[in-house]
């Protein structure tokens, strides 16, 4: 088991790699000239470009820029982001809390109602639980994540003005940016708790409604059709009938039993919705302006900002192993046939 | 004769399809005495495992009781609710089954399969369930039985599952275990320690078995007495000596006929001609009658009843005049 | 007169080299001696896992060989190429264990038998194709009203008639059965049992019988190999076997046969 964990370690390097001289190969697209006014910031200053250029080597080989661009990296230095004003590694290191923490209370839900619908609807197979669920996973896979986020947005912030989008109230900005705010873990969910200020849990929590919402639709629709398929497939195997046959109530049967073995591909899968979820909060962080990587790397692409983008796929690239390792770990946690061979 | 334990009666079963309903079973009825071992013999089709799968009513949802009752202590099993039939299961009957590997949960401990049987019907400390589990290992002749509690089915042998089966079947001194082709899967030299322990068992516990076999030799090994089933009518039923010796039914005698064996050659072994109908094949008479040498018009027209006979019952017309 | 079928010092080990850490060997087949004579029916007998069917998969070249020799019709398999395995195919074929498997449900009879016709280029005229088709599904016992029908229509025991029919089209000289009736019904058994040695004998074809059931092999079988862990622990002519079981192991698999009492006199 340490063996395969060290193996996919070493995998890790590989992919991030290849993503990151992808898209570095890719923006040599552009003309030296075009990513060199990247680095002016005062008009005035452009006919200095041909210096920038040749201050940066931006002529230079795209493996010896490359090369020049993993050594800062190996140093912790990821470039300048223009768009956000501030160095890539603090932009990510600010944002990605934010990111995280929506990702996981969305996966929370996901999860939860999803194992959820998804068992209830084998269970009750072409009952009405099962119509329900089935409708429910049909329109959300078929509801597009923008026209949902919308729809939320009309509904309960324009009509019921229950949520607000937009960055925090005043009031919290104030209290977070505070002195005797203190900073333990980066989650403004569990920081604000560990301070004991409830009105910014409260406050970071109603921001987090609507985006999480919008966000777990479709991994909702596709966990509730995963889990449906694996539990009805499990409900059909030998030792469920053994179960039965040996007098247990058809809770354990249902759940103990064949849910146990049917939420091991759902693992799987959750993991792999969570990285996808970090990387892939682009659209609603941008609808509902959350302060999150997704909302940074979308300005990033914006602006043209070459560091910031590379940055946000560095980052994204991490994670995505990362995510797929911890999954498998997950899995085989759940599955003795794994852990044991 | 002894008060039998369990009494099917009358039972016809079928199942709904999209393509119709397919009756599976006809007008079954048969009583299990105490203490004995009855063989229910049938090929693939002959509806064997479905009239065993009734009795404790785990049928597929598809499956429709038709008519009949299972009879036991008293009580129509087949009319009871699943709280009562709850209680039965496990407890006063037990069932094991044809694929030991598959039957067996992938992600439980053996340990864990073992003590939840117990728990579900018994108040009992989880310390003393295992104690139990563990002893029941060892009687069905598994060493280390302490530390298999904790391995997981993957980690046992097919031979070792069906075994560990057994250990659960057993756990609540049922009074009857019915076995579905408990050997099928196993290799010959397995079998044959499988059959001579639920032999032994049975013998101890003075359990009743039904015994649910394809293989009329491995029927012989454990019977006493026989039911053949074919297209999901009884053809005969008979005490295993006298069925084996003087089998009454054609299709009794082609099948013991057609075996191959292995204490001498045979240049040619005589054959039952055709197949067996398909499920929802309408067959008008004996189900046999097509593939019967001694058919005659009679045959084609009208089933015969079972014709009964001191201890037996045979399923023919040859049969009626005696 | 050269054999059918020799296999020499045949050794196969299974290697499963992971990404990084040693390699894990298994040796399923060991130091395995067999000889298949022209028309005789030699016997493969054995438990599940003693390494028969990798026997069989390693003769066909399905597998490759560890160590030893295969030959077949007096040549040896490691020097085929792929056009000489192809060629082998017409001297060459197997009947498999599951009837419902190994024919396609879609295929009518007339495609599947003709399929290797078309492969090898035989019978390309119309009229002598028919005509060919109709003596090989009579051969096995099928009426030639089938042709036309789906293999899903039929029964487990026709199914089987209808692969055997497949393997016999090209006229093979060798046929591997790999356990053809233990997929079947108890009361069909015997009439593929009886079909497949009229076929032998007629066509006085070589065959390779696989079967883990003692009773059929002795049925069908000249000689005897009862395969053990890999290796042949037995080898003799198939009444000798039976009557006189040398090696233990032989003898308690032939003492754990089920017999039906009062019929084995």
């Amino acid at each position: 088991m340490t063996r395969y964990i060290l193996r996919r370690l070493c995998l890790l390097p590989l992919v991030v790699l290849g993503v990151t001289f992808l898209l570095f190969f890719l923006t040599q697209r552009l003309s030296p000239e075009m990513r060199a006014s990247l680095y002016v910031k005062d008009p005035r200053q452009m006919n200095a470009l041909e210096e920038v250029i040749r201050q940066y080597g931006l002529r230079d080989n795209v493996f010896k820029q490359y090369g020049r661009w993993l050594k800062n990296v190996a140093h912790g230095d990821l470039g300048y982001s223009p768009s956000a004003n501030m160095p890539v590694a603090q932009a990510l290191k600010q944002y990605l809390p934010a990111t995280i923490q929506l990702a996981f209370v969305t996966m929370i839900l996901v999860v939860f109602f999803g194992v959820w619908f998804g068992a209830a609807s084998a269970v009750h197979k072409d009952k009405w639980q099962d119509i329900v669920a089935r409708l429910i996973s049909v329109g959300g896979f078929s509801l597009p994540i923008f026209v949902l986020g919308l729809l939320l947005l009309m509904v309960f912030y324009g009509q019921l003005h229950w949520f607000s989008p937009g960055g925090y109230s005043i009031q919290t900005d104030i209290i977070i940016h505070g002195a005797g705010f203190k900073t333990y873990t980066g989650f403004l969910l569990i920081d604000s708790l560990l301070n004991g200020q409830w009105r910014v849990f409260g406050d970071v929590l109603s921001h987090l409604v609507l985006p999480a919402m919008t966000l777990c639709i479709g991994s909702f629709a596709l966990m509730v059709r995963v889990m449906r398929s694996s539990m009805l497939e499990e409900l059909s195997k030998d030792y469920v009938r053994t179960a039965r046959a040996k007098g247990l109530s058809k809770y354990q049967v249902v759940y103990k039993h064949a849910g146990k073995n049917a939420i091991i591909p759902v693992i799987t899968l959750a993991g792999i919705q969570f990285i996808r979820l970090l990387g892939g909060t682009v659209i609603v962080e941008t609808i509902f302006d959350y302060p999150g990587i997704g909302r940074f790397g979308v300005l990033a692409a914006q602006q043209l900002d070459i560091a910031g983008i590379l940055g946000f796929s560095f980052l994204v690239a991490i994670l995505f192993v990362a995510g797929n390792l911890l999954s498998d770990i997950l899995y085989t946690a759940v599955d003795p046939r794994i852990r044991l061979e | 004769m002894t008060e039998p334990i369990l009494r099917v009666e009358n039972l016809s079963l079928s199942f709904v399809t999209e393509n119709g309903t397919v009756p599976v079973l006809h007008h079954l009825s048969y009583s299990l005495p105490k203490g004995k071992i009855l063989a229910v013999v049938g090929e693939s089709g002959s509806g064997k495992t479905v009239q065993a799968l009734s009795i404790l009513k785990l049928l597929a949802p598809n499956a429709r009781v038709d008519s009949g009752k299972v009879i036991y202590r008293g009580k129509n099993l087949l009319a009871c609710k699943e709280n009562t039939l709850r209680n039965v299961r496990g407890s006063k009957i037990a069932m094991i089954f044809q694929d030991p590997g598959s039957s067996l949960n992938p992600v439980l401990t053996i340990g864990e399969q073992l003590t939840e049987t117990l728990r579900a019907h018994r108040k009992m400390s989880q310390e003393a369930a295992r104690k139990k589990a563990a002893q029941l290992l060892t009687q069905v002749g598994i060493t280390e039985a302490e530390k298999r509690l904790t391995e997981y089915p993957f980690q046992f042998s097919g031979g070792m599952c069906q075994r560990v089966m057994i250990a659960m079947a057993l756990a609540l001194d049922p009074d009857i275990l019915i076995a579905d082709e408990p050997t099928t899967a196993l290799d010959v030299t397995i079998q044959a320690q499988i059959l001579t322990l639920i032999k032994e068992l049975q013998r101890q516990n003075g359990m009743s078995v039904i015994f649910i076999t394809h293989n009329l030799a491995v029927a012989a090994q454990v019977a006493d007495e026989v039911l053949v089933l074919y297209a999901g009518q009884c053809m005969e039923l008979a005490p295993a000596p006298d069925l084996f010796a003087k089998p009454l039914h054609p299709y009794t005698q082609g099948l013991l006929s057609s075996l191959a064996s292995v204490t001498h050659k045979a240049q040619r072994l005589p054959v039952i001609a055709g197949t067996p109908p398909r499920p929802g094949e309408i067959v008008k008479g004996c189900p046999f009658a097509p593939r019967c040498t001694q058919a005659t018009t009679k045959c084609f027209e009208t089933c015969p009843p079972l014709f009964a006979q001191k201890s037996r019952q045979v399923r023919c017309y040859l049969q009626e005049a005696q | 007169m050269t054999a059918a079928l020799v296999v020499r010092n045949l050794a196969k080990t299974y290697v499963r080299k992971p990404w990084m850490g040693a390699a894990i060997q298994k040796e399923v087949l060991r130091d395995v001696n067999l000889t298949l004579e022209k028309g005789k029916v030699l016997g493969l007998v054995g438990e599940s896992g003693c390494g028969k069917s990798t026997l069989c998969k390693v003769i066909l070249g399905i597998e490759p060989i560890t160590s030893g020799t295969v030959e077949i019709n007096g040549k040896n398999s490691a020097s085929f190429g792929k056009k000489e395995w192809r060629a082998l195919r017409r001297e060459l074929q197997v009947v498999y264990q599951d009837p419902y498997a190994s024919l396609d449900p879609r295929f009518t009879v007339r495609q599947l038998i003709s399929e290797p016709l078309d492969i090898h280029g035989l019978y390309t005229d119309k009229a002598s194709r028919e005509k060919y088709l109709r003596e090989v599904l009579a051969a096995v016992q099928l009426d030639s009203a089938y042709l036309d029908r789906f293999a899903h229509e039929f029964s487990g025991g026709q199914r089987q008639r209808i692969a055997i029919a497949r393997a016999l089209v090209l006229n093979p000289s060798i046929l591997i059965a790999d356990e053809p009736v233990s997929a079947l019904d108890v009361s069909v058994q015997a009439q593929i049992l009886n079909l497949l040695k009229d076929i032998q004998h007629k066509r006085n074809l070589s065959m390779l019988f696989v079967t883990h059931d003692l009773a059929v092999a002795r049925f069908l079988c000249d000689d005897i190999a009862v395969m053990h862990n890999g290796h042949i622990v037995e080898y003799a002519p198939a009444e000798e076997l039976f009557c006189a079981p040398k090696e233990t192991y032989t003898q308690n698999l032939l003492a754990a046969v089920p017999t039906v009492p009062g019929r084995e006199a």
